[in-house]
């Protein structure tokens, strides 16, 4: 596709590719070279004409590379007339301008310099691409000979020849520099990264090069060579006076050649006004978590024609080999921290007077410390490459919680158990474990790491505790049941025929022994559920029914206290509790609600049901229970209304066991009040699934 | 007197059992005493009552091991068994019921209460029966 222009010369065939080679000869706008003025000096005495030039044709212009006799630097391409040379490979002679349309009225003909003569041959880069030519001028009218045309040709060919080798060397200084930077003999990374922005600069001919750190708008000069008294290692800009924003936008290497709005924009300074950055060239450095830069500038401007694509090019390069660096610096850093922890935490491990044992993935063991010997009382060696399990338990270890433990550990998952160990010597003793999987580097699991805690004095006196309550409470009860049984067949029997005065006491030796049994049933049930003994057997519950129950039995007692119980249909639910501690719960609430309630109150029952749980509450009338007070509640031996004479008193255990049996049951209990207007005591409960019984 | 419900019950509490043997014979129960489980087995052989009321903690042979006995007699095979314990040790507790309780009371309870309980547990054996 040709187009032709002004002046009727059409553009070459391979227009963008030509121009695209021409760019990366680097030549456009570079000083003169004697290389190239040679040729101008030999053509013009050769051919005996005033002007000879090296023209290169870019996309708006001519630009000259040599020139003898000629002031001009470059001209416009639509009067040029070289661009008519490079659309073919042959010589182009125009013996008389005068007589030629194409150039008759040519600014270049009709003024100075008056060309009458033209004459010549395209220069060819290797790929095939015309970029300019070489060209004689006279100022009258001549021809050619065919000898002088060879001529003429073979001189252009030299000149191309030059091009080709001038564009090489750039590369091959490009290519050494790099070389010379990837095998730097320095051993550590930061001598390493130092020695390779030295040759940077060197080659960039920037005086400044900057390996930098940029966290939290700071900018942290990481490494860097610059003139002495200048910048150094360790300084710290804010990083808007820096020109990084950019350069991450860019994502690429960001060239400036010169300052211009962009640099000044910036304040055109860098290092609170200590270094000027005039031309500058940056490229990012991620490493992780590592954002940086790596950048070279100066305080002089680019010289023209800006930076070679070769100076991109190392800058790019040498980025993507300083994050290579300092990825291994990074690593190396972290690996040595690592390290000074893991000695640290292998001091600790090794000290602890915790047992600590470390299993493979086979189960078998193959670390111990001093502690967990000294507790187990086998050698470090008579334990590693077998089983804890196997050489530890005995008759006495709890299958159950043997049982949770060998689950857990096939499922790689986490535990916390209590457990009777043997001693090597044959004596019980109790640790508490809390064992977690370990995991590798990449996530893999590796084996188990338990810590043993010795527990026997805790188990004991715990032991020693049951025991007490158990045998007390067995002692108290026998006794109790004889005078219970005493004074209730005096009442019923005899207590008609007893005068008023006499009635009373009896009667108030009644309420003292039932008081005396709650309180005994009340501290068991404490003490049970405490040591975790108490046997829970959680099925799905028919919730309604169970709460009417639970209000049947009160119904006596609510009477008594002058207080109506209700409940409000409640449907069908089915909740996960033990039926028997769901009464006693129940009961508890209701017990509490009638003694605080006022006389001639109800006590209101219902229940909320929620997708997975459902709510009991239960609402009296009495004075409420004050804010401050709110963490007293679920307290044992709390009662707030100790000043209440009235009514028989409850032994502040109430609450307190409410609180056990509904977390135990996998619940939660709460109130709301508000002094004066009556308390709703809630709890939760998990809802059965519809697969019931 | 003849279909009074007869009750062979053994307590080593003297004063538990002369409370309880009063409730029940107040209320028309006929009761067999025994001051231990030795007594009981020994009072076994010669009745057939249609209920064994036992305290679980006796010196010598405890409640089961008296049960155990007892259910040797041909005739008292099948008699349904009460036991009565102040002890709170629920694995205990669980071993008694799965010997074949029908109930187990819980000291201290309500004496007066205890004839309608036993009655209402003999209702309920028949009708299983």
């Amino acid at each position: 596709m040709s187009v032709i222009n002004q002046t009727g010369a059409a553009l070459p065939d391979d227009e963008e590719q030509r121009l695209l080679a021409l760019q990366q000869c680097h030549i456009l706008d570079t000083a003169p070279e004697e290389s190239f003025d040679c040729f101008t000096r030999v053509a013009a005495a050769v051919f005996d004409v005033p002007v000879a030039l090296v023209t290169l044709v870019d996309a708006e212009r001519q630009w000259f590379k040599s020139r003898q006799g000629l002031d001009l630097l470059e001209t416009d391409r639509s009067a040029s007339f070289c661009s008519h040379v490079i659309r073919s490979h042959e010589i182009m002679e125009v013996p008389d301008t005068l007589e030629d349309p194409r150039f008759r009225d040519n600014a270049m003909v009709t003024g100075p310099p008056h060309i009458r003569f033209y004459a010549g041959a395209p220069l060819v880069l290797e790929c095939g691409s015309r970029i300019g030519t070489l060209c004689v001028i006279d100022r009258q009218p001549r021809r050619l000979d065919a000898q002088q045309r060879d001529i003429l040709r073979d001189m252009a060919g030299a000149v191309s020849r030059q091009m080709i080798s001038r564009r090489a060397s750039l590369h091959e200084q490009t290519l050494s520099t790099l070389s010379r930077i990837m095998a730097s003999s320095a051993r550590k990374p930061r001598a390493a990264l130092r020695e390779a922005l030295t040759l940077a600069c060197e080659y960039l001919d920037m005086p400044f090069g900057v390996l930098s750190h940029v966290h939290d708008s700071q900018y942290t000069i990481h490494l860097q060579v610059s003139p002495p008294g200048t910048l150094q290692d360790g300084d710290v800009f804010p990083s808007e006076n820096t020109l990084c924003e950019e350069v991450w936008r860019c994502g690429s290497v960001a060239a400036i050649p010169r300052g211009g709005d962009r640099v000044l924009h910036h304040g055109g300074w860098h290092g609170g006004g200590k270094v000027r950055m005039e031309s500058y060239l940056g490229v990012p450095i991620k490493v992780g978590q590592y954002h940086g830069m790596l950048c070279f500038f100066s305080p002089e401007p680019c010289p023209p024609p800006g930076f070679s694509d070769s100076a991109l090019r190392l800058v790019e390069l040498m980025g993507q080999w300083a994050e290579g660096a300092m990825e291994r610096w990074l690593l190396n850093r972290r690996v040595k921290a690592n390290q000074r922890q893991l000695t640290r935490l292998s001091q600790v491990a090794r000290q602890t007077v915790n047992g600590v044992v470390i299993t493979g993935e086979d189960g078998y063991i193959s670390w111990v410390n001093e502690g967990f010997t000294r507790i187990s009382g086998y050698a470090a060696d008579e334990l590693i490459g077998r089983k804890p399990g196997r050489m530890l338990q005995g008759e006495l270890t709890d299958r159950e919680t043997v049982e949770r433990i060998r689950q857990a550990i096939a499922r790689r998952e986490p535990f916390e158990e209590e457990l009777r160990n043997y001693h090597r010597n044959g004596c019980p003793y109790w640790v508490h474990i809390s064992c977690n999987p370990l995991q590798d580097a990449d996530g893999r699991f590796e084996g188990f790491m338990a810590i043993q805690t010795d527990v026997t004095e805790r188990k004991r006196l715990e032991e020693m505790k049951n025991e007490f309550i158990s045998v007390v409470s067995h002692e108290l009860r026998t006794p109790l049941t004889s005078i219970r049984g005493g004074l209730d067949l005096l009442l019923h029997r005899t207590g008609s025929k007893l005068d008023e005065r006499d009635r009373k006491w009896l009667e108030m030796a009644v309420r003292n022994a039932g008081q005396l049994s709650r309180l005994v049933e009340d501290l068991l049930n404490l003490g049970r559920i405490a040591s975790g003994r108490l046997a829970l057997d959680i099925v799905p519950v028919a919730l309604c029914p169970l709460l009417r129950e639970a209000m049947d039995d009160h119904e006596a007692y609510a009477r008594g206290c002058g207080v109506s119980l209700q409940l409000t249909p409640c449907g069908d639910a089915r909740v996960l509790a033990d039926a028997m501690r769901l009464r006693q719960v129940v009961g508890n609430l209701l017990s509490n609600a009638c003694k605080f309630s006022a006389r001639g109150s109800s006590v209101t029952v219902w229940v909320d049901v929620a997708p997975q749980q459902a709510r009991i509450h239960v609402r009296d009338s009495g004075p409420g229970i004050a804010e401050e007070d709110r963490g007293r509640v679920f307290q044992r031996f709390v009662q707030l209304d100790a000043s209440d004479t009235r009514r028989q008193r409850g032994t502040g255990l109430g609450l307190a066991i409410c609180l056990e049996l509904v977390q135990n049951m996998g619940g939660s209990i709460d109130f709301e009040s508000r002094p004066g207007e009556g308390c709703v005591f809630h709890f939760d409960l998990p809802l059965a699934g519809e697969e019931g019984e | 007197m003849s279909d009074a419900l007869c009750v062979l019950y053994a307590e080593d509490d003297t004063d538990i059992r002369e409370v309880v043997s009063f409730v029940l014979e107040d209320d028309g129960f006929q009761v067999i005493e025994c001051r231990d489980g030795r007594e009981a087995v020994l009072q076994g052989g010669h009745c057939s009552p249609d209920l064994i009321l036992l305290d679980m903690m006796m010196p010598e042979l405890d409640g089961l091991m008296t049960l155990e006995r007892l259910r040797q007699y041909p005739s008292l095979a099948r008699t349904p068994v009460v036991f009565m314990t102040a002890k709170v040790d629920e694995g205990e507790i669980r071993r008694y019921r799965s010997s074949g309780a029908v109930e187990i009371i819980r000291k201290p309870f309500d004496a007066l209460d205890l004839p309608a309980t036993l009655r209402a547990i003999l209702e309920k054996t028949r009708r299983k029966q």
